[in-house]
């Protein structure tokens, strides 16, 4: 058996049914006489392959399966894993290096591949012989799914294919997620949160991911804590219009304190403790409070700001948490409604405000309208995949209500969006799914369109059009009052999103007229293959760093 | 001016009871306003009456049971002081926000009352306004209000369709919702059996604390006395009232007296501007009668002319 049978074998054992990738001659003899069952999904760039694979997996909740051309594809990617690994998206990439037997002379496409990659990804294997190549796929796949999730590189030269696999074949082996953390910590941090005047719950994306969210607001509601979003959440991981949620945390060490003040005990569970954004001195606990992380991340809990870390699986040490808190509740009754009804009632009221200038709300609004037909249907919600930017925490508030509804990227980066509702779809395509992104995020990677509309995916794109990249005017004018305009770089003239979207096989509409908006949308969401809603929307720079 | 209108007819004014119990007898058309209230015994003696025409917007003060059992219709004026009312409770939003009437008062007491001012002096911008009553009032003053910043929450016995609430930025609500997650509640709905003592001691206690109430509607749409409770214990920051009951209020109604109240003599729907549409409507209506066209806002329907 050579070792393309072996990988061959593998991917049938571990169940892979669909390969992302973008092929070269240095991955040729990788995929030689794929099995049928194996999907090969082409992307017409690495960056929209990686982030494909991204929304695929987390969609699907297992791996996904990467193939990148040697050192430029690697590169392209290099954004994309950088993106998957913040995102804690488990992926297998296979990068194809050059003929070991010619390595010396640093041809064509060669170069330490594991080099370039490694700031990027959560692990790089390589195997040293063929008879090693099916086993190092499965230490990656390993690797990639054991929490914290993360893209695992597997480096693999050329020649390795047509070399002989060993005859033990790899196992596609299970590995036990970590469970729960020693009892005494979590009686000890029961007792802590019982005995707390005002407790806070600080709940992240990993308790999404996990499927923890029922969880967190069984947890909140027995003690009435007060319950935060964590800074710039990739995920929805707690109901927004509950009572008992505050907003999301600002990224920022004194904003974070800010809204912590006048909480004695604070349990951050499943995020970092903090992600921070710009740079603000300041505290970020507050002085009078402790706090204490959840965490399946050790890295996490290495660098926490937290008194006490408990790691262990989000979900297991959240009933164990649950079990030691006990049956008393505490809220919400008695609690002050907050969210809920007027929370609506000021989103619905500052659509209508925005409405005659095409602000962002107006948009939202009109499409959080057509997003509750579904649930009023009694049908599952849209999946909204979310790279707006500037406009995320507004698309947070309006559309990321319900857990397991929402994801946005982790990294900060552009390029992800588009194509990971591609691969959110292809993963599950009884499930709505529904791309927002600004006119800067869909041109980094639009190349997705044409994956979609290759495979048959039904995919509406909500462009917020406002012709630059508002998120930096809104920071360049905070920092720099007055010299905003002095900055350059920041405005994207002369495009056409429908156009582009056209030329790759998807459809498209540019809306200017409120009137024309919701019939528009509802369009899109009918449409049987990519459709591009070019939505012309408010100019005016955001206050976000204000 | 109006004898020149009415130039083929008698017009009589009655400003006293006494007055009025004297020339009902011959009257055909009777003008009326809420000062005076039309009681049965008195329309006993309206031996001709056909048509009351109320000069403003409730018929309260018209025993309507009378009237019928004579075949007398009434019409009276509907909307002619929305707008009046809407700038009102504005006014009366802003004024409650701010403690304006309370620093008012303390300046003119000698004092300066900058601290208590900075202490308590709020935004209507992000505050949630409750509008109970989504009629012609309830509309002005949701319209007025939306520019301010505010979310907007009604509640009414017919939801407006889902087009007019997206334009208006309204969100529907049940009442006790409604109540519980508004900074400021405004009262625009009439007088019913079903509405009346409609926020009665339990449902004020379902308010969200620290709230306002403005009421520019009927007095008797509240418990006064657990209104007035409610803001001597603080749980209610404060109250405009523009409705008593009885009107005008006795010197010890529980209402009066308490700083953190503002008060009007039922007049917010009665502007100089307000007074001047109404007397149009009105005059129009009359006319109308005169000529054998049909009437607007006729609220009961007459034996046939």
């Amino acid at each position: 058996m050579k070792a393309r049978e072996a990988f061959h074998l593998w991917l049938e054992r571990r169940e892979v049914r669909r390969l992302f990738g973008n092929p070269g001659s240095t991955e040729v003899p990788m995929l030689v006489g794929l099995p049928a069952r194996v999907r090969f999904t082409l992307g017409l760039q690495e960056a929209a392959v990686v982030a494909m694979a991204d929304g695929y997996a987390q969609a699907a909740g297992r791996p996904a399966l990467v193939e990148l051309h040697a050192a430029p594809g690697l590169g392209n990617a290099i954004g994309a894993l950088f993106t998957a690994w913040k995102n804690r998206t488990p992926m297998v990439v296979a990068v194809g290096q050059q003929d070991s037997r010619h390595l010396h002379l640093e041809p064509l496409l060669a170069a330490d591949m594991a080099e370039m990659a490694r700031g990027a990804v959560k692990g790089v294997v390589e195997p040293a012989r063929p008879e090693d190549v099916a086993a190092a796929f499965e230490r990656a796949w390993r690797l990639a799914s054991t929490p914290p999730g993360g893209p695992v590189v597997v480096v693999v030269p050329s020649d390795f294919w047509d070399g002989p696999a060993e005859s033990g074949m790899a196992e596609a082996g299970r590995v036990e997620a970590p469970g729960t953390p020693p009892h005494e910590a979590v009686e000890e941090l029961a007792r802590r949160l019982r005995g707390a005047g005002s407790p806070a719950l600080v709940v992240g994306a990993a308790v999404d991911r996990a499927g923890a969210a029922g969880l967190a607001v069984e947890l909140a509601e027995r003690l009435g804590a007060a319950v935060w979003g964590d800074p710039l959440g990739p995920r929805a991981s707690f109901p927004r219009d509950h009572p008992l949620y505050r907003g999301e945390l600002m990224p920022g060490a004194p904003r974070i304190a800010q809204a912590l003040l006048g909480s004695d005990f604070v349990l951050v569970v499943g995020a970092p403790a903090f992600l921070v954004y710009p740079f603000l001195p300041g505290p970020l606990v507050p002085p009078g409070s402790e706090l204490w992380l959840l965490t399946d991340d050790p890295a996490e809990a290495a660098r926490a700001v937290a008194e006490r870390v408990l790691l262990g699986g989000v979900r297991a040490s959240l009933e164990a948490l649950l079990e030691r808190v006990g049956e008393e509740q505490r809220g919400p009754e008695g609690l002050p409604p907050r969210g809920g009804l007027a929370e609506r009632a000021w989103q619905r009221a500052e659509a209508a405000r925005a409405r005659g200038r095409m602000g962002v709300p107006f948009v939202l609004e009109t499409l959080r309208a057509l997003l509750e037909r579904p649930l009023a249907a009694g049908e599952e919600g849209w999946l909204v995949v979310d790279e707006a930017v500037s406009a995320s925490p507004l698309v947070r508030r309006w559309l990321a209500t319900e857990p397991g509804g929402y994801l946005t990227a982790a990294s900060g980066g552009l390029g992800w969006g588009l194509a990971a509702a591609v691969g959110a779809k292809l993963a599950r395509p009884e499930r709505r799914v529904l791309a927002v992104v600004g006119d800067g995020a869909f041109l980094y990677a639009p190349q997705a369109l044409w994956t979609a509309s290759q495979e048959g995916v039904a995919l509406p794109v909500v462009v917020l059009d406002n012709g630059g990249y508002a998120i930096l005017k809104s920071y360049a004018a905070a920092y720099y009052p007055g010299r905003a305009d002095a900055t350059p770089g920041l405005e994207l003239p002369g495009l056409d999103p429908v156009r582009l979207a056209e030329a790759l096989g998807g459809r498209g509409v540019r809306v200017e007229a409120p009137a024309d908006l919701a019939p528009a949308l509802a369009g899109a969401m009918e449409a049987r293959g990519p459709f591009v809603v070019d939505v012309a929307v408010d100019r005016s720079v955001p206050h976000l760093f204000e | 001016m109006l004898a020149a209108l009415f130039r083929e007819h008698d017009l009589v004014v009655a400003t006293t009871r006494e007055e009025a119990e004297r020339e009902i007898g011959d009257a055909e058309v009777l003008v009326s306003t809420a000062f005076h209230p039309l009681t049965a015994d008195l329309l006993e003696r309206a031996h001709r009456l056909r048509l009351i025409q109320v000069a403003g917007v409730g018929v309260d003060h018209v025993d309507l049971e009378a009237a019928r059992a004579r075949g007398v219709t009434v019409a009276a004026v509907a909307g002619a002081n929305a707008v009046s009312v809407a700038e009102h409770v504005v006014m009366a939003a802003l004024a409650l926000l701010r403690g304006l009437v309370r620093s008012d008062r303390a300046l003119h007491a000698g004092e300066w009352p900058l601290a208590d001012w900075m202490g308590g002096a709020h935004d209507l911008a992000g505050r949630t306004v409750g509008v109970v009553g989504m009629g012609r009032i309830g509309r002005e003053v949701a319209a007025r209000l939306l520019p301010f910043g505010v979310g907007l929450l009604y509640h009414d016995i017919r939801r407006l369709p889902p087009e007019e609430e997206a334009a208006l930025g309204l969100t529907c609500a049940d009442l006790d919702g409604l109540l519980a997650s508004s900074d400021l509640v405004t009262l625009h709905l009439p007088l019913t059996p079903e509405t009346r003592g409609l926020l009665d001691a339990q449902r004020i206690g379902r308010i969200k604390p620290g709230a306002f109430l403005i009421n520019t509607a009927r007095a008797e749409l509240v418990d006064e006395a657990a209104l007035a409770e409610a803001l001597r214990s603080g749980r209610l920051a404060g109250a405009a009232l523009d409705v008593f009951h009885p009107e005008p209020p006795p010197r010890d109604h529980p209402l009066r007296g308490l700083p953190n109240v503002l008060l009007t003599p039922h007049g917010a729907g009665v502007t100089v501007e307000a007074q001047e549409r109404i007397a149009q409507a009105a005059v129009q209506n009359v006319i109308r009668w005169l000529d054998g066209r049909p009437l607007a806002d006729v609220v009961l329907e007459g034996a046939p002319r």
